[in-house]
């Protein structure tokens, strides 16, 4: 049977359909509104203006640095819990289905209420601060502090979850019969790991990586409330530009600026496991 | 005379006179509104009898509270309302308010009708919503007959911004020190800048201070800050509400700003800077803080529903405090204004007001209002000192002032290793 072009098109039109009405009409509405050119606020005619505004700035430059940090930092410190979480799960122990089901419950928090739970248990004077005292103990400061280091833990805690599955799913898919085959001929378990199941893994880790460094790279709520006064991430600049201001102009440059940087990150990510898998031996696929 | 004086004194010329005059739209020679209700000849006098039947054939008034705590306070007054008029009912949603004003925006924009006849507004957002035409150029300052004696600066100025009138001042709050009298001994605490700075550095980490850029409590105590330590030839410019944009930065980017950010640059090292109001008294609670910048109505609330232990007291500087208020207006775009107007009046009539100061510890722009009717023993213990109050409250400065001294505060203090 072969398909002609236009029912391929047609075939084509949903899925399309849908990125370009919900996807690709925004951010072109954006990226118009960010050179004076849009529908929302004021229409001044084409100008680099609020590009120019937001790079010139350091208070926006360490915003931007800043939603980089606590995007890179939760990222890297899900992926060491996920990764190795994920392996222990393929294989079988007692409590699993109870782990199974307990271990996701992050999934269905909301990060305004991950951003609580560090609070009320980080906090100076919380909950750990009054489990420990009593024993002469005390904890460094995680929140409001400049490492970020409450910020890190409720974004990562809300990110590991999702990430094992996504790990979990890519492990899960790989054919039993490689590592057997492996083991038969005298590789190791850490060989196995290391030179197949990872190579053949990492497409999953790096979707899951890209879609957790994505996530945090917007995240408003949980800075807001756990980050230092200062820096702040450029997502709560651009609701103050946006809703306190009423400067769109501004808003929409830093929405761009934050989608570029994302799909650059991307871009070097895929290159970067690409020339890792070959380097490990994998095929990339 | 100061400009303030002038506008104070021309608007309390025109309060006293009210009665017997029809109202004017505010800035312009006719009103923003489309109504049947011919605004121009209305006068307080006839005030009820006209809005009364007009709300009633209406029906329906679409109410919008910004607040984050004053959904039992609304849902009485409403019930209250709704009995003393019958035939209207209060359409009640607790919004965002900074969403709130870009969907006006937005209706306006697409030349829709306003979603709301009534929205009690965050004040920061007024200058947004006046500039961008969503705000009925309804004198509410004079034509209220509920409430002709309104504090003419807290009901023409919002923020540091003079919006003449179109936002009523439904509540007044007042920012202030708190302290925690288990730890610091009423009498004994930092009454003053210098005490308040020698405080926090014999005891490390034990003050807490408000992010000063993000408006709340911090923002009114840097203000007061510069009330406090500006030299008088810089104060003459604070209320000036004719100062431009670049005059107020260029104003904060002078020396007058110094002595502030000098002092700020001591005190830095030995505080904790929240991101919050709720986030200052959160530490009082946990028992982390002896003494922290917070607004007198949250500290009234909190101590109400045992937030915050009642064991916390509020005081002002004695170099004064500021204070300010949100006010409640009606857009530009709403459909059921007879309603609306009468809502509104009754939002600021003695009833309301003297309610409102008695379950949230808010304050009335109401000047001949008799409070001492509404101070109940419990209420006294939990507001700041009425005899402060009345020495030492002041307005807030003017808001493009302050924009320009956080900005800076950003740069040299706050970016400052």
């Amino acid at each position: 049977m072969t398909i002609t072009r236009t029912t391929l098109w047609l075939l084509l039109l949903p899925g399309v359909g849908y990125l370009v009405l919900f996807f690709g009409l925004p951010l072109v509405l954006a990226l118009l509104t960010s050179l004076g050119m849009g529908t929302i606020g004021t229409n001044e005619g084409f100008t680099l203006r609020h590009y120019a505004d937001l790079f010139s700035d350091s208070v926006y430059r360490d915003g931007i640095r800043y939603s980089l940090y606590i995007s890179v930092a939760p990222t890297l410190a899900s992926l060491a819990v996920a990764l190795p979480l994920a392996v222990v799960l393929q294989a079988t122990f007692p409590g699993k289905k109870l782990f199974l089901t307990l271990y996701k419950v992050p999934l269905v928090v909301p990060g305004i209420v991950a951003a609580f739970i560090v609070m009320i248990l980080f906090d100076r004077g919380g909950e750990m601060s009054r489990i420990l005292k009593p024993v002469g103990l005390s904890l460094p400061k995680l929140v409001r502090d400049d490492w970020s280091l409450g910020v890190i833990i409720a974004l990562a805690w809300k990110s590991i979850p999702f990430m094992t599955l996504i790990i979990g799913g890519a492990l899960a898919s790989i054919p039993a019969d490689l590592a057997a085959a492996a083991r038969s001929l005298g590789a190791n378990r850490r060989v196995v790991f290391w030179q197949i199941e990872l190579p053949m893994a990492l497409p999953g880790i790096t979707a899951a990586v890209l879609l957790v460094f994505v996530g945090s790279t917007g995240a408003f709520a949980v800075p807001s409330l756990l980050g230092p006064i200062y820096p702040k991430p450029l997502s709560v600049w651009m609701y103050e530009a946006a809703y306190q201001q009423n400067d769109w102009g501004l808003a929409t440059a830093m929405g761009i600026v934050m989608s570029a940087i994302a799909c650059a990150v991307l871009l070097i990510y895929y290159r970067l496991t690409h020339g890792l898998n070959r380097a490990i031996g994998g095929e990339t696929r | 005379m100061t400009l303030r004086s002038l506008l104070l004194a021309a608007s309390v010329i025109c309060a006293a006179n009210a009665p017997a005059f029809a109202f004017d739209p505010v800035g312009a020679p006719d009103f923003n509104i489309t109504t049947t209700i011919d605004l121009k000849a209305l006068t307080s006098a006839d005030f009820y009898d006209i809005l009364t039947p007009l709300a009633a054939q209406d029906g329906t008034v679409v109410f919008y509270d910004f607040g984050e705590s004053e959904k039992d306070l609304f849902a009485e007054i409403i019930r209250r309302f709704e009995a003393k008029y019958p035939g209207v009912t209060i359409d009640y949603h607790q919004v965002d308010g900074e969403q709130a004003v870009q969907q006006l925006i937005a209706a306006k924009q697409a030349g829709q009708p306003a979603p709301v006849d009534l929205f009690w507004m965050p004040n920061g957002q007024v200058r947004v919503a006046n500039e961008a035409g969503v705000i009925a150029n309804l004198p509410l300052n004079t034509m209220l007959p509920s409430a002709p004696d309104l504090n003419q600066n807290a009901a023409t100025v919002s923020r540091g911004y003079v919006h003449n009138g179109v936002v009523a001042p439904f509540h007044r709050n007042q920012t202030a020190i708190a302290f925690d009298t288990r730890v610091v001994a009423e009498g004994t605490e930092p009454k003053s800048f210098p005490e308040l700075l020698a405080y926090a550095k014999a005891n490390p980490m034990k003050v807490a201070l408000t992010d000063p850029t993000k408006g709340g409590s911090g923002s009114g105590f840097l203000e007061t800050a510069i009330l406090a330590m500006a030299t008088k030839e810089c104060q003459e410019r604070l209320y000036d509400y004719t100062l431009t944009e670049d005059e107020a930065k260029a104003w904060a980017a002078g020396p007058c700003l110094d002595p502030v950010l000098a002092y700020f640059k001591e005190l830095k090292p030995v505080v904790e800077f929240t991101n919050g109001n709720s986030d200052t008294l959160n530490l009082f609670t946990n028992g982390e803080i002896n003494v922290g910048t917070v607004w007198e109505d949250m500290v009234f609330d909190f101590i109400g529903r045992g937030l915050i232990p009642p064991t916390v007291k509020a005081r002002l500087m004695t170099e004064g405090e500021v204070g300010d208020g949100d006010g409640a207006m009606i857009p530009s775009g709403a459909v059921h204004l007879a309603g609306a107007l009468l809502f509104m009046d009754y939002l600021m009539s003695d009833e309301i007001q003297l309610y409102k100061l008695s379950v949230n510890g808010s304050r009335s722009a109401r000047t001949k209002l008799d409070i001492a009717k509404a101070l109940g023993p419990d209420v006294v213990a939990r507001l700041v000192p009425q005899d402060q109050y009345d020495a030492l409250a002041r307005p807030r400065i003017v808001g493009t002032v302050t924009s320009a001294a956080a900005a800076r505060f950003v740069t040299e203090i706050l970016q400052a290793k």
